[in-house]
């Protein structure tokens, strides 16, 4: 009798939540971060993804534990000299690093892993480096809302899909998987984000090369253990990271690679995909290839230990690369540098074509582009 | 006939059970906020704290973000308080509030089982409604992910969406089960 009321009360507790939980669902955060409204310096781009493929993936959503915003994008973010980080980072802590319109800015990882995306402005552009623990993505973002052309600032909807981050924008509420780049539903909806490249290094690595840095500071404006990662570590071989498959449903699996293998996934610009497993792209230093017509350089660096891919194509001639002591195009023996910038030879102060690519674990990658080609060094 | 509240009176004649009943709410407070993530612990490999960072911080927005529930019943910290280098706290009022509620209820319930062990033939309850009081703490989440269920592998991430939706019970079911485990336990204590 008395387990019996004991187990009816419990019941009770599940519809009283139940009634909580619908809520949680459809329900907004009481406190929604400020939405800038500024014209934004570049035209939207429509994504090169099938309406059907875009439906699918809305389709696919899932509803995440946490609540919009429950994960707290950084909106107001402050840096520190690369000097006054050193109370906080370690040599082998892992850094997202960007280098835009002249800036160098380091994100810790172990800041990210707590919220996901910082909305920032350098040199009068909204900009957003996103990162993805689930997936082990970043990218870096700028946008223009397709509905006046003001510049986007994301927030996290505590949604996933194919395990990433789904963003919002906080000027239509459109959602935005990560990988993507592009909005899925909401007044945005085809509106393909504009990716600036970034470089997933070690804060030794990066400081050594750009001792001018600014790295995020850990006044975020929240509490977090900001020294504790969740998911496990990068500097071990048995956590989330580097084991087993993902935690959430996934579109499309492959047993090409192991799940969690990280591949440079390249979005290219006929809307073909492909992917090169980073570990041999390391072990050769460089890919100068053609996929589907387009010749393309993915150029390592071995100082910050990351890839960065470009078209090959200048004009109207083709480049051929090789990796000397620094990577050098055949036709003129000009060097080139990780950011597709020839800094020497006939060819200095050219720039290559930054074709979209990102370093991702490769259940994501395929989950979202099953259509990829893997193309080894 | 002995009515309701004269039962709890005499619940409560139970030194013993008063002594225990407080150290297990005042233990279950604790492992709670730590479920939750709000206690920290940092192991001999990192520490807590930076040469600059203050023994005590309150976020200067912390009106706004005391009652922003990040997850359902997970609140917002509004700041921090380190013991030490090694261990702090993360101070959200409503989570310490959700932990009270809770904390007290597991409290009042091992009261009542240690008075059912010291007086058998007025009360047997066994404290079935304390097994409700586990599942509120395995609610923790690490960003999207149960924390059982991270600690436990992905091979269990067939479960994952499942969990999420129940886990999101396990508060109300822990508060109701426990509640309704000490309401009978008194009800059934047979005084003449």
């Amino acid at each position: 009798m008395e387990r019996g009321l004991i187990w009816v009360g419990a019941l009770l507790g599940l519809v009283f939540a139940g009634c909580l939980s619908t809520e949680t669902l459809a329900g907004e955060t009481l406190h929604m971060p400020p939405e800038p409204h500024e014209q934004a310096n570049f035209t939207p781009q429509q994504v090169q993804v099938a309406e059907q493929r875009l439906a699918e993936l809305e389709a696919n959503l899932v509803v995440g534990n946490p609540r919009k915003d429950g994960i707290p994008a950084i909106d107001n973010p402050t840096y520190v000299s690369a000097q006054e980080a050193e109370q906080f980072m370690e040599d082998d802590d892992g850094i997202f690093g960007i280098v835009y319109q002249g800036t160098a800015k380091a994100f810790p990882q172990k800041i990210l892993v707590w919220h996901e995306i910082v909305n920032d402005q350098i040199a009068g552009d909204r900009i957003s480096v996103t990162y993805c623990p689930l997936t082990g993505t970043v990218m870096g973002f700028r946008g223009a809302s397709l509905v006046d052309g003001h510049a986007l600032t994301f927030g996290t909807s505590g949604k996933l899909v194919n395990s990433n981050l789904v963003m919002y924008d906080r000027q239509t509420d459109s959602e935005w998987p990560q990988m993507l780049g592009a909005a899925i539903n909401g007044p945005n909806k085809g509106n393909q984000l504009e990716q600036f490249p970034t470089i997933w290094t070690t804060w030794g690595r990066w400081k050594a090369r750009y001792p001018n840095t600014e790295v995020l500071s850990l006044q975020t404006g929240f509490a977090r253990d900001y020294g504790y990662d969740p998911y496990g570590s990068y500097r071990q071989t048995n956590t989330y990271y580097q084991q087993d498959g993902p935690f959430f449903p996934v579109l499309a699996s492959s047993d090409a690679l192991t799940p969690k293998k990280v591949v440079i996934g390249i979005k290219f610009e006929d809307g073909s995909m492909a992917a090169i497993p980073k570990d041999e792209l390391r072990a050769n230093g460089i890919l100068s290839g053609t996929h589907n017509d387009q010749a393309f350089v993915a150029i390592y660096n071995r100082q910050l230990e990351d890839a960065l891919v470009y078209s090959r194509t200048v004009g109207n001639e083709t480049l051929n690369f090789r990796l000397e002591n620094q990577t050098v195009d055949e036709e003129t023996g000009s060097e080139w540098n990780i950011w597709g910038q020839a800094t020497s030879g006939e060819l200095q102060g050219t720039q290559l074509r930054y074709l979209d690519s990102f370093d991702a674990m490769w259940f994501a990658w395929y989950a979202y582009f099953p259509d990829t080609t893997i193309i080894n060094p | 006939m002995v009515g309701y509240r004269e039962k709890v009176a005499l619940l409560f004649q139970s030194a013993r059970g008063k002594r225990y009943g407080t150290l297990v709410a005042v233990l279950y407070f604790f492992l709670f906020l730590f479920a939750l993530g709000n206690v920290l612990i940092a192991g001999s490999d990192r520490k807590l704290t930076y040469e600059d960072t203050p023994v005590l911080q309150i976020l200067s927005d912390w009106p706004e973000k005391i009652f922003k529930e990040m997850r359902p019943f997970n609140y917002e910290a509004i700041g921090a308080f380190y013991l030490t280098p090694q261990m702090g706290i993360l101070i959200s009022p409503m989570n310490m509030l959700l932990a009270a509620v809770l904390s007290a209820l597991v409290g009042l319930n091992i009261l009542a089982v240690v008075f059912g062990w010291e007086q058998p033939k007025l009360c047997q309850y066994k404290g079935r409604g304390l097994l409700l009081s586990l599942s509120a703490l395995l609610t923790g989440f690490s960003c999207c992910v149960p924390t059982f269920l991270l600690l436990l592998g992905s091979s269990l991430a067939v479960f994952t969406v499942g969990a999420i939706a129940a886990i999101s019970l396990f508060y109300p079911v822990s508060v109701v089960g426990l509640a309704a485990g000490f309401f009978f336990s008194v009800k059934r204590i047979r005084i003449a």
